[in-house]
């Protein structure tokens, strides 16, 4: 489980698509994957595309660095995303470029990013176009 | 239901000892716990031999302090249950839960608990032991979205949010709290951090992730608890005021323990917590008002206002109306944390609010004694689990 987990959610990065586990028998999400569905049981939960858009749930801005120690040169912001088509799944994101906090409730795109050595999921200013190219897979 | 309750008061918290917490203790976990329980057999009255019980938390314990070492360094060699609770906090406080149904129960006569810590040794402890949760490896670590200070500020801010507070008002609050935990530490003998702090000091501290500074989080600690608890009339050092539980109960969410603070859907409510406080108070037929003192886990400044609106002794959204200057002192309106809590007495992980506790109700407090201490209301959680301890203070008989 732990192996697919991280297969999906780096295959999913590489190819600029999100997805979540979802029960077929009675449509809840599953976030994070547990080994059968918490509402029904089923061990059908394959997973399922979404848009890459969300809002925003809460947000901070970190002036210290939790992964190696020691104080962020600069501060990062970042946020607890709502999936759009999956209201009750959040995701972790950073903001794509630096710049003022987002508000709480604001919509945004989900956009891949590249930060040294990781490649990981952004938020960035809600744009229409930007929906286009993501519901087209576009990387 | 009634049917269903254990009458606890058969039970008296007969002993407690403490390896006052410090940053660099220079020992290991398991010498600061053998330390504690030699202190608190010797506040029981008790040889080591008259444990037959032991009751710990569940997922630091047995890993860092196990019960098959410690019993036998300690001497322990007539234990007839051993139990282990849940994860940290709410499981340091489930352990006294279940110690004193063991006791009431008839199934023990003298019970032990204890809990020990090396975080101020081994600083990156907290966030690993976080990390160790395969979906927090995967998927929020990458993002720099890693251990408890981040939790609690993006909590903060949507707490923020919710109730229309501005940044200086959410920097107030958060300062009145931190500050006042600083001020309840000073009149604590064994407390790690007893430097003043004004609001001065408090706006030019180190901002580690907004809104809250580094002395919003908690201490990092070495340090240790051991709580003995026994059968009345097996009570050796009889007190003019002895702690009894009186209520308790152990809540938790249906959500798994690595979800919580990304997926949990009311945050920044604590439905755990107020099932919790209201179960624990039923059991003790009192109520919040009652509550005569508030030992809460305050893991990070924001928590204190989270719970004690949780718990209903705070309207929801009121703590920055009510939470003023001194409301949380020992002799202010709600006495919160009397010993400085997890922000300046040392990073227990609970155990010490319940030490703490015990000595108010003992009437052994000092100069920080709560006037006229009857009750108490000790909490820890808080996130998808959480344990309310319903302590009172009983007179000996005459």
């Amino acid at each position: 489980m732990n192996a697919d987990l991280d297969a999906m959610w780096s295959a999913g990065l590489s190819n600029g698509e999100l997805a979540f586990p979802r029960c077929s028998a009675c449509g809840a999400w599953n976030w994070y994957p547990l080994p059968q569905c918490g509402r029904c049981q089923s061990s059908q939960t394959p997973w399922v595309r979404v848009a890459l858009q969300g809002r925003i749930f809460s947000w901070t801005r970190t002036h210290h660095d939790f992964v190696k120690g020691g104080v962020l040169a600069e501060p990062v912001v970042i946020a607890l995303v709502e999936i759009a088509d999956a209201p009750e799944i959040r995701i972790p994101c950073r903001q794509q470029t630096a710049g003022a906090p987002p508000a709480i409730g604001e919509p945004v795109n989900l956009v891949v990013g590249h930060f040294e050595d990781r490649t990981i999921w952004c938020f960035a200013p809600h744009s229409e176009r930007a929906d286009t190219a993501a519901d087209k897979g576009a990387p | 239901l009634a049917e269903n309750v254990i009458n606890l008061g058969s039970a008296i918290i007969s002993g407690v000892g403490e390896f006052a917490p410090v940053r660099k203790s220079g020992c290991s976990a398991e010498q600061l716990a053998l330390d504690a329980i030699g202190i608190a057999l010797d506040d029981s009255g008790i040889a080591p031999a008259a444990i037959d019980a032991i009751v710990i938390e569940s997922s630091l314990c047995p890993q860092m302090t196990p019960v098959d070492r410690i019993a036998v360094a300690a001497g322990i060699h007539s234990l007839r249950r051993v139990t282990h609770t849940s994860p940290i906090g709410a499981g340091i406080l489930a352990a006294v839960g279940v110690a004193c149904e063991l006791v009431a129960t008839g199934q023990a006569n003298h019970v032990l608990t204890y809990f020990a810590v090396d975080w101020g040794t081994n600083s990156a402890g907290p966030t690993e032991y976080h990390l160790k949760m395969s979906a927090k490896k995967i998927i929020e670590e990458p993002v720099g979205f890693a251990g408890p200070p981040l939790y609690f500020a993006m909590i903060a801010k949507r707490y923020q949010h919710i109730h229309g507070l501005s940044d200086a008002q959410m920097a107030e609050l958060l300062g009145t709290v931190a500050i006042t935990a600083r001020a309840n530490a000073g009149l604590h003998p064994d407390a790690q951090v007893t430097k003043p702090l004004d609001r001065a000091a408090y706006a030019a501290a180190r901002m580690i992730a907004e809104p809250l500074h580094n002395i919003d989080c908690s201490l990092l600690s070495d340090g240790a608890v051991a709580i003995v608890v026994s059968r009345a009339d097996a009570v050796v050092h009889q007190r003019p005021h002895q702690a009894v539980l009186r209520g308790w109960q152990y809540a938790v969410d249906p959500i798994a323990d690595m979800d919580f603070y990304t997926q949990a859907p009311a945050l920044p409510w604590l439905p755990a917590a107020s099932r919790a406080a209201a179960a624990a108070l039923a059991q003790a037929d009192l109520t919040i008002a009652e509550m005569d003192m508030f030992q809460i886990y305050d893991c990070f400044s924001i928590a204190v206002p989270m719970q004690l609106e949780a718990i209903g002794r705070i309207p929801c959204g009121q703590s920055h109306a009510i939470i003023g200057d001194g409301v949380l002192s020992p002799f202010g309106a709600i006495p919160t944390n009397t010993h400085g809590g997890l922000l300046a007495h040392g990073y227990l992980l609970g155990a010490g609010h319940i030490v703490e506790a015990v000595r108010q109700l003992r009437r052994e407090a000092g100069q920080r004694q709560v006037p006229n201490a009857r009750t108490a209301f000790v909490g820890a959680g808080p996130g998808r689990q959480y344990t309310a301890l319903v302590l009172a203070g009983q007179e000996a008989a005459r």
